[in-house]
Formats: structure tokens, C-alpha cells, sequence
């Protein structure tokens, strides 16, 4: 973690961190009030431009961290409740960008690898979470469901062995389209600084 | 502070307890988290619990495993109503302590946790951070409402501008905050 950060850095990181914590905050509160499903997903693919896009600008070791701390403390100070799932998906995204992007360099690849990795871990922590609190029984639950739902379309074969890499793939097509977008923003964002600039 | 250290036990004797003694154990459990906070069980009434609660006692029944009675002519299977039963009495319990933990969790010391595990600058940053909450607020709604609608046909273009006024509007308005304050 780079330990001599000069003023713009730090207030890039501050900018990035409490924008990050203004989207949990208060998209995150219309979500959940709306009720709307995939409420977690969609604030995953917003974190996910957030989080490619900053690293061109922030792009030192531990960034990404820190702006996910930022964005949970935030959201621990500013909201009523604590819960403590949504608190654990923001730094847990966090280190996965960071992780991606300290052992290979930001690049335009790494933008849709960190991406895809992002969404995929939120599709698993709601699984792990369900596994946790239902117990491991509901994934044996899931996958004699969509069999048996198979087997009520006359579809020969297992279902599940069909749709569950179909689910993981359409995760990681919009992870890689949210990095792609959150790339392509830092980079159109830097010549329209740049244009101001002149 | 006893309470905490109880809810623990409760939520790790759930997590592990044998299916034989469960129908001992989640009464109790139960009874006293109510005892505790009523409102712990809010979370019954989200849509996502009650489908759950569908798919484990309606459909999973339905679905899966041997058929040995009939309500209104429609088979369904015990053991699976059985499981399902479980695996909701059972979440219900870990959900209802995880939130009474969440709770009353020392949200300064949480806190806290981000400067202790060496993330550089923590302090500082979070300081700027809290500095410009209210601001990126009120920036984003008058970026927003400045914003041409046609604009949203690309998004792309719309984003950058929205970073860059943000960058830009930071870059002016912190160092202004960073003299007031030395003065």
C-alpha cells in the first residue's frame, strides 16, 4: 500500500470514496424502497464503472480499498441500520479490484477482467449467504427445481446443468460490459479535462 | 452485553445443530429473540423471504421427492415439506441474530477497523469524503437538471461529463476548504 500520497491523489480518492458512498446511499435507499429484484446487481454494475473508471485516476496500491472503506463507512454513518451484508459486498469488491489491478496492471483487459470477477463474486455472495442461513440443503433445492421444471418441458437431460453456466456467463458478459463502459468513461473523462484544460 | 454473547451462541448452535434437536432448540431460540426485539422479524414481510418461503413449502413439496398425501387431489411430499420447514425455521433464526448483532454492533468501532488494518491516509480521506457528501449531492442534482435529455442517448459521453464536473468541482472547492481551514 503506497504510503506518500500527494494532495490530488488524496482528494481524488475522497471524491471517488464519498461518490461511491452518495450511490449506496441514496440509490441504494430508492432501490430497496422500490422493491424492484436484482436491486444488488444493479448497484454492482454501477460500483463496477465506478470502480474502473477511478483506477485510472487513482491508480497507486490500495485505491480501491480504500475507496470501498470509504463507501462503507459512509454508508454505516449515514443510514439508520446497520446491515451488515451490503457492508461486506462493498469491501469485498473493493479487494477483488484491487487484487486485479495491483498484481496486473490497469490496462483496458484487466478494466473487463476486474468487471466480470466483480459481478460473479456478487452472484456467489448471495448463494454463499443463502448457504449460510438456509443451510446447504436450498442449493440441492434449486438444482431438483429447475430438473424437475426440465423434466415439465420435456427436456431430456438435466436443466440445471444447462442454466446455472448460462446464470454465471450472463454475470460475467455484464461485469465485462460494465468494465468495458467504467474504461471507456476514464478515458473519454481525461480528454474532456483535458479539453477544459485548454 | 450478556445478550450478544448468547445471540453468538444461538446463531453457531443453528448453524450446527443436529436435525433431531432442532425442534427443541428453535422454539426457544425464537422466544427469546422476540423477547429481545419483535422487530428483528421485519424481514419476513420482503417480497425475496416470502418467495422463499413459497418455493420451500409449496413448490419444493410439489416438485421434488416421493408423493405421500394429496390436498385437493395434488400430491406433495412430506420429507420435502419437512426440509423446507427446517431450512426456514432455521434462516429465520441466523437472520433475526445477525440483525439483532448488526444492531447493537459499536459502529465507531467498526469504524475504527479501516485505520487500524493500514489502509494509508484512512483518516485524511475519509475527512474529504465526509467533507464532500452534501456537496456531490447538490452537484449531482444541478448537474443533472443542467443536463440536455438528448444526452442520455449516450451514455457514455454522459458519464465522462458528469465525472469531470465532479472532478473539477472537488479540485476548486477542497483547497478552498484546506485554507479556510489554516486560516
Amino acid at each position: 500500500m503506497k504510503n506518500d500520497l500527494d494532495y490530488n491523489e488524496l482528494i481524488t480518492t475522497a471524491l471517488f470514496g464519498a461518490l461511491w458512498g452518495v450511490i449506496e446511499v441514496f440509490l441504494g435507499t430508492i432501490l430497496h424502497a422500490s422493491k424492484i429484484p436484482f436491486r444488488g446487481t444493479a448497484l454492482t454494475i454501477i460500483a463496477v464503472v465506478l470502480i474502473t473508471t477511478s483506477r485510472s485516476f487513482i491508480n497507486y496500491k490500495g485505491s480501491m480499498i480504500a475507496i470501498s472503506a470509504v463507501a462503507a463507512t459512509l454508508k454505516l454513518i449515514t443510514l439508520p441500520g446497520f446491515n451488515i451484508t451490503p457492508f461486506i459486498a462493498i469491501i469485498m469488491q473493493g479487494i477483488i479490484a484491487e487484487i486485479v489491478f495491483s498484481f496486473i496492471n490497469y490496462n483496458f483487459i484487466t478494466s473487463l477482467f476486474a468487471g466480470s470477477s466483480i459481478m460473479l463474486y456478487t452472484l456467489i455472495h448471495s448463494l454463499i449467504m443463502q448457504g449460510i442461513f438456509f443451510g446447504l440443503g436450498i442449493y440441492n433445492v434449486y438444482i431438483d427445481l429447475l430438473n424437475s421444471i426440465g423434466k415439465a418441458i420435456n427436456y431430456d437431460g438435466q436443466l440445471s446443468l444447462v442454466l446455472i453456466p448460462v446464470i454465471f456467463l450472463l454475470y460475467i458478459l455484464i461485469g465485462v460490459g460494465a468494465g468495458w463502459f467504467g474504461y471507456a468513461t476514464a478515458n473519454r473523462t481525461k480528454e474532456i479535462l483535458k479539453e477544459s484544460i485548454i | 452485553m450478556k445478550n450478544k454473547y448468547f445471540i453468538i451462541v444461538i446463531f453457531l448452535a443453528a448453524l450446527i445443530i443436529p436435525a433431531g434437536y432442532t425442534l427443541y432448540f428453535f422454539p426457544l431460540a425464537f422466544l427469546y429473540l422476540l423477547y429481545l426485539d419483535s422487530k428483528l422479524f421485519r424481514f419476513l414481510k420482503r417480497i425475496s423471504f416470502i418467495v422463499l418461503i413459497l418455493l420451500l413449502l409449496i413448490l419444493q413439496p410439489l416438485l421434488i421427492g416421493e408423493k405421500d398425501f394429496s390436498i385437493i387431489g395434488i400430491g406433495f411430499s412430506s420429507t420435502a415439506f419437512y426440509n423446507g420447514l427446517m431450512m426456514i425455521l432455521r434462516a429465520v433464526l441466523m437472520i433475526s441474530s445477525i440483525s439483532y448483532l448488526s444492531k447493537t454492533a459499536d459502529r465507531k468501532k467498526i469504524q475504527r477497523i479501516f485505520s487500524r488494518i493500514g489502509i494509508s491516509h484512512f483518516d485524511e480521506i475519509l475527512d474529504h469524503s465526509q467533507k464532500l457528501f452534501p456537496l456531490l449531492k447538490e452537484k449531482s442534482r444541478e448537474f443533472i437538471s443542467a443536463t440536455d435529455k438528448k444526452r442520455i442517448l449516450n451514455p457514455l459521453d454522459l458519464t465522462a461529463h458528469f465525472f469531470a464536473f465532479l472532478i473539477k468541482t472537488t479540485h476548486t472547492h477542497l483547497p478552498k476548504a484546506k485554507q479556510e481551514n489554516t486560516l
